[in-house]
């Protein structure tokens, strides 16, 4: 319990939670585009940072269990005094929210789903907040007319190959959603990534 | 500003937020995995299951007091089903609405895809009967499952050479399979193969939903689908030797309108907004009848 477990959600909950929804299928559609959310519709008091309070509120509750890193335990009872959300362990959880890179489990720990139901892996809400990339990544796939640069949002080798191992796994992997600043941006599993783009034919 | 339209005393958009959440999530993985089809746990709608209980879900989930709304039934705005869910959303959701591709955000569609080229940004979500191409072939659904998740598509090969080999072609003209990013083969709702073309590489997300048969699945934009088709037999889509008698198409779906008892017929565009969008700006096309 912390000061903030009964600290307000979303002001509107109704139309906030559909613009979020919104920023979060035109992310995932369009992958590596950073898509803006301002600051009036997601909450500024609660133990997570804004996007990442405003994202959680909108796609979880009693029926999606969620993984929080470390540095964000504190808010498990702000979600589930909220909506519900019960907490799960990494494997077991189809959220899995993280303050960092770095504080993401290990790709084999979390849920990939499996050939029937491909649907059941977890989702990954991670807060990238730097302003510049280790190296540049370009983003091929569905969803992308031709490669995409990945926002800069402090992403590393480590993070390259962690991804590529996801994508490898396809149908099956995590989608990730990435909190930059004052937007975010996604990964769905069919995004592959790579150092270069791929010469294509036009 | 009050945003929820006078005298509504549903919630905004019909479905209660937990609803909507669930919806959504589902959305979101169907997005993620192309042409797979995902379970959602569908509510009873005001109308019977067939008259688009699924893609009202959708709609409603994701909808939003800035969207724009047209609904399309065989191509025609002025249909009974277009009508009454354009009268739904207007009513629960206060949303704009229009018979305009051009100006619509989101589109729900029966049958058809607007001739119109659609833009990125738009939505199109697509009423479906049946979501499994394979239904027809084995009514198990654990077996179809599998069959999906181990990319085993043969028994559609098979289906689609005995047609060949029956008719000398492959008769499927709507619904017709396709694959969807090289990985999952899916079933296009009932649009006739015409449009199966403006599936692939829309720069419009496509929404699926099935309402009757609880299931979700998505094409983002940009993204590869194919009509099945073999190299010999590559697929083709239906023509026609007349012109829309209203506007003088040539290359639209045209409808077959019976209009006396001594065997005549007139061709008419099936995009009404298509149809009137032309007839208001050029010179008609020369009446068959």
């Amino acid at each position: 319990m912390t000061d903030q477990t009964y600290s307000p959600g979303l002001k509107e909950p109704v139309f906030d939670s559909q613009a979020i929804f919104r920023a979060a299928l035109s992310a995932l559609s369009l992958p590596a585009l950073k898509f803006k959310l301002s600051a009036d519709r997601l909450p500024q008091q609660a133990p997570l940072p804004p996007l990442a309070a405003g994202l959680a509120l909108t796609l979880l509750d009693f029926d999606s269990p969620a993984w929080l890193s470390p540095s964000w335990s504190k808010a498990a009872g702000w979600l589930a005094f909220h909506n519900g959300v019960k907490p799960a362990a990494p494997g077991a959880a189809s959220f899995i929210l993280a303050a960092g890179l770095t504080e993401l489990p290990a790709l084999e720990q979390l849920s990939p789903g499996d050939e029937r139901c491909p649907e059941r892996s977890a989702t990954v809400i991670v807060n990238c907040p730097r302003a510049e990339n280790e190296l540049p990544v370009y983003a091929e796939g569905p969803g992308l007319k031709r490669p995409r640069l990945l926002p800069p949002s402090g992403l590393s080798s480590a993070f390259v190959r962690f991804w590529q191992a996801n994508h490898a796994r396809y149908p099956l992997g995590l989608d990730l959603i990435a909190l930059n600043g004052d937007g975010l941006w996604a990964l769905p599993r069919s995004a592959k990534l790579s150092a270069e783009p791929e010469r294509r034919a036009v | 500003m009050n945003r929820r339209p006078e005298g509504n005393l549903y919630n905004f958009a019909y479905l209660d937020e937990n609803t909507k959440r669930m919806i959504r999530r589902a959305i979101l993985k169907a997005v993620a995995v192309p042409g797979h089809q995902t379970p959602f746990s569908s509510r009873e709608m005001p109308m019977p299951y067939g008259w688009g209980t699924g893609g009202i879900q959708v709609t409603a989930a994701v909808i939003g007091p800035d969207d724009t709304l047209k609904v399309i039934d065989q191509g025609s705005d002025d249909t009974t089903n277009a009508v009454s869910i354009r009268g739904f959303f207007a009513k629960t959701a206060g949303v704009a609405v229009s018979a305009r591709t051009e100006e619509a955000s989101i589109i729900q569609t029966r049958h058809r895809i607007p001739e119109t080229p659609l833009r990125e940004g738009q939505i199109m979500v697509y009423q479906v009967p049946l979501p499994e191409p394979l239904r027809q072939l084995e009514p198990r659904e654990t077996e179809t499952r599998t069959l999906h998740g181990l990319n085993e598509y043969g028994l559609m090969h098979v289906k689609l050479y005995e047609d060949i080999a029956k008719h000398g072609q492959i008769a499927a003209s709507y619904d017709y399979p396709v694959m969807v990013n090289d990985r999952y083969i899916m079933s296009p709702s009932p649009i006739p193969r015409f449009d199966n073309p403006k599936l692939d590489h829309s720069p419009a997300l496509q929404l699926f939903g099935a309402g009757r048969e609880k299931r979700i699945y998505a094409i983002p934009p940009y993204t590869k689908v194919k009509s099945l088709d073999f190299e010999d037999y590559p697929f083709t889509v239906q023509s026609w030797n007349e012109r829309c008698a209203i506007c003088g198409a040539e290359n639209s779906y045209l409808d077959e309108l019976v209009i006396d008892d001594q065997g005549g017929r007139l061709f008419v565009c099936s995009d009404s907004d298509f149809c009137r969008k032309r007839a208001e700006a050029g010179p008609k096309g020369a009446s068959r009848a």
